[in-house]
């Protein structure tokens, strides 16, 4: 028998796992979201957050806070996934022209829907751009976690959690700040030629 | 009012909660200091992001799929009734899901036709005779059986697209942006830079004749035109036809970072178990009893077997992702929305990230018709969100394909 054959669950493990996720799946899918900015992307994370608890249940079940515990497995996933990625592609201001969506009908309500749009298209492509720990506390912040609880998600000491939240911010409004400008090849404007 | 304590009072309390003086105080501050004011304004724009509703996730079959393997069981669900498929009315497209209503029971009022059975899988007993060819062929489709239904539904609902007064205009963005390689000679020397290559965006999406404008260093070249060009693009689309877009620019930029502390952390997630014990043909086989379910529109039959089918036998990523795409089929025709959309995800995401050998258009085709309960249900963001999977994964897009995505972003979802 396989070690692979081993640790397969039976049903029983698997309902009886599922019964200790199931009452954080909103807290995993929200926290989830925030750092993927796509529902596909939140759900294949939080499947690999399943994924992963299965072979480390007994951690789960001797945690005090299992929410903690599940989210920064979570953090820790899309961490390590992000940071594998050495290299990032930055579309130009052309580009991200290109990218705007156009304005709603009237009956959608037009100028309030597109100044939504405009924020939450700013506000992913500024995300992508800080670096993956930052994503992991501007998330649990966005989602109205306390310093305390943040310590127990992430086990950042209080001094540094506070200095890098004021950074993550600092730097996610200087990325929207610097969005609102012209752009800075404005001679390549995707519709002037 | 310092900078620290803006940032003990973002720290503490969001902003929409902070006393009103003590939010005028920062406010005041901010005016004065480019740093707490950016800090003040990605506190705001973040309050204001809205979060999805949280998807019904089948945790059970998620843990059980743990080593590739999903025990079916747990995440049942029985009806003891077989309801009739509900047929939307859409806005736009009414007879498309009419299309893929073929195992509905009762007759319909409006919603247009109800279609027959594709070819491919005729009827054997036609004519009260049953010759055994035909039900050997029958057996074999029921995979096709399904992908032909809903390229029928999808096709009804892209004409009805074409046949709009005005078709929306769109402007082109990026579906796919593949990152470069880093140049292992700059990685050694700890060489960052850029590269910013420009280029044409065809009408059918790809990238054209990059050129590389302007770069830090000659070694990033390479490998930011080999990126470009595997990069896909949603076309301009402009009276319902797609057109090229030049001059289109693009920065890379290398950065090299640093590597993670190890204390602590979880590793990496196992690759996915790709290996089965069922060959094409048995596989194909083992689904011939399903068909016959199908045949006398007894869904919870179809899911019956393939529940089974599921629970004794460890299958391959393309068998599971075919399994899935039926199950999404019987719960779409069973009414229950969720649940096909859920099994229709599970059937394209193992094949979403091309190149994928052997990805084809089979496999993007749950994305589109994931797309089209979400844009029957009036769920535009997310339909736009399943749309663009599908254009990622689809080898040959229909102009039409363009326009669906445009009209949604017409109706209100984003690119996100």
């Amino acid at each position: 028998m396989s070690g692979r054959e081993r640790s397969r669950p039976t049903i029983q493990e698997a309902r009886r796992l599922a019964a200790l996720i199931e009452p954080h799946l909103d807290a995993l899918f929200r926290a989830a979201y925030r750092l993927c900015r796509s529902v596909p992307d939140a759900e294949d994370l939080v499947q690999d957050v399943c994924l992963r608890v299965y072979d480390r249940r007994g951690q789960l079940e001797r945690a005090d806070s299992p929410r903690a515990w599940l989210l920064r497995v979570q953090l820790n996933l899309h961490i390590d996934a992000a940071w594998r990625r050495r290299a990032v592609a930055e579309p130009l201001d052309d580009e991200r022209h290109g990218a705007r969506p156009l304005p709603g009908p009237d009956e959608q309500g037009p100028e309030e829907h597109a100044e939504a749009a405009r924020l939450a298209e700013m506000l992913n492509r500024g995300w992508r751009l800080l670096t993956p720990d930052q994503q992991a506390l501007l998330a649990l912040y966005a989602e109205g976690y306390s310093l305390a609880e943040m310590i127990e998600i992430t086990g950042v000491p209080l001094g540094a959690l506070k200095a890098r939240l004021h950074r993550a911010r600092a730097r996610l409004g200087s990325l929207l700040d610097a969005d609102r400008q012209p752009p800075r090849i404005a001679a390549v404007s995707g519709e002037s030629r | 009012m310092n900078c620290h304590d803006v940032a003990a009072a973002l720290d503490e309390r969001r902003a929409d909660t902070l006393a009103a003086e003590v939010l005028r105080a920062v406010e005041t501050h901010a005016e004065g200091c480019d740093e707490c004011r950016r800090a003040l304004e990605a506190e705001r724009a973040l309050r204001a992001d809205r979060v999805p509703q949280t998807p019904a996730l089948d945790l059970v079959r998620l843990v059980a799929a743990h080593a590739g393997r999903a025990d079916a069981g747990g995440g049942r669900r029985r009806r003891s009734t077989l309801r009739p498929a509900i047929i939307g009315v859409l806005a736009v497209g009414g007879a498309a899901f009419a299309a893929l209503g073929v195992f509905s029971t009762g007759s319909r009022d409006g919603g247009g036709a109800v279609h027959e059975a594709p070819a491919t899988a005729a009827r054997p007993d036609a004519g009260g005779v049953r010759p055994e060819a035909a039900l050997t062929a029958a057996r074999r489709s029921l995979i096709e059986y399904v992908d032909e239904a809903e390229t029928a539904a999808a096709n009804a609902l892209r004409e009805e697209l074409m046949r709009l007064p005005t078709p929306p205009d769109g402007d082109m963005f990026a579906l796919l942006k593949v990152p470069p390689s880093y140049p292992p000679r700059a990685a050694a020397q700890a060489l960052e830079g850029y590269a910013i290559v420009e280029f044409t965006v065809t009408r059918a999406g790809d990238v054209a004749d990059p050129v590389i404008v302007e770069s830090s260093d000659p070694i990033f070249e390479a490998p930011t035109l080999e990126a470009i060009r595997r990069a896909k693009y949603k076309p301009r689309v402009v009276n319902g036809r797609a057109v090229a877009v030049q001059g289109i620019r693009n920065r890379f930029t290398y950065v090299v970072e640093a590597p993670r502390e190890e204390a602590g952390r979880e590793g990496a997630p196992e690759a996915r178990q790709t290996e089965g014990d069922l060959s094409f043909s048995e596989f194909r086989a083992l689904l011939g009893p399903a068909l016959d379910c199908v045949e006398r529109s007894d869904l919870l039959c179809v899911e019956l077997s393939l529940d089974e089918i599921r629970a004794i036998h460890s299958l391959t990523a393309r068998q599971e992702s075919e399994l899935a795409r039926i199950y999404g089929f019987v719960y779409h025709r069973l009414g229950d929305y969720e649940r096909a959309i859920a099994a229709y995800e599970r059937a394209a995401r193992p094949f979403d990230e091309p190149p994928f050998e052997g990805s084809d258009n089979w496999f993007a085709g749950p994305w589109m018709t994931a797309a089209m309960i979400h844009y029957e249900r009036h769920r535009y963001q997310e339909a736009l969100d399943a749309a663009i999977r599908y254009l990622r994964a689809v080898e040959n897009p229909r102009p039409a394909d363009y326009v669906f995505v445009d009209r949604l972003r017409q109706l209100g979802a984003i690119v996100r």
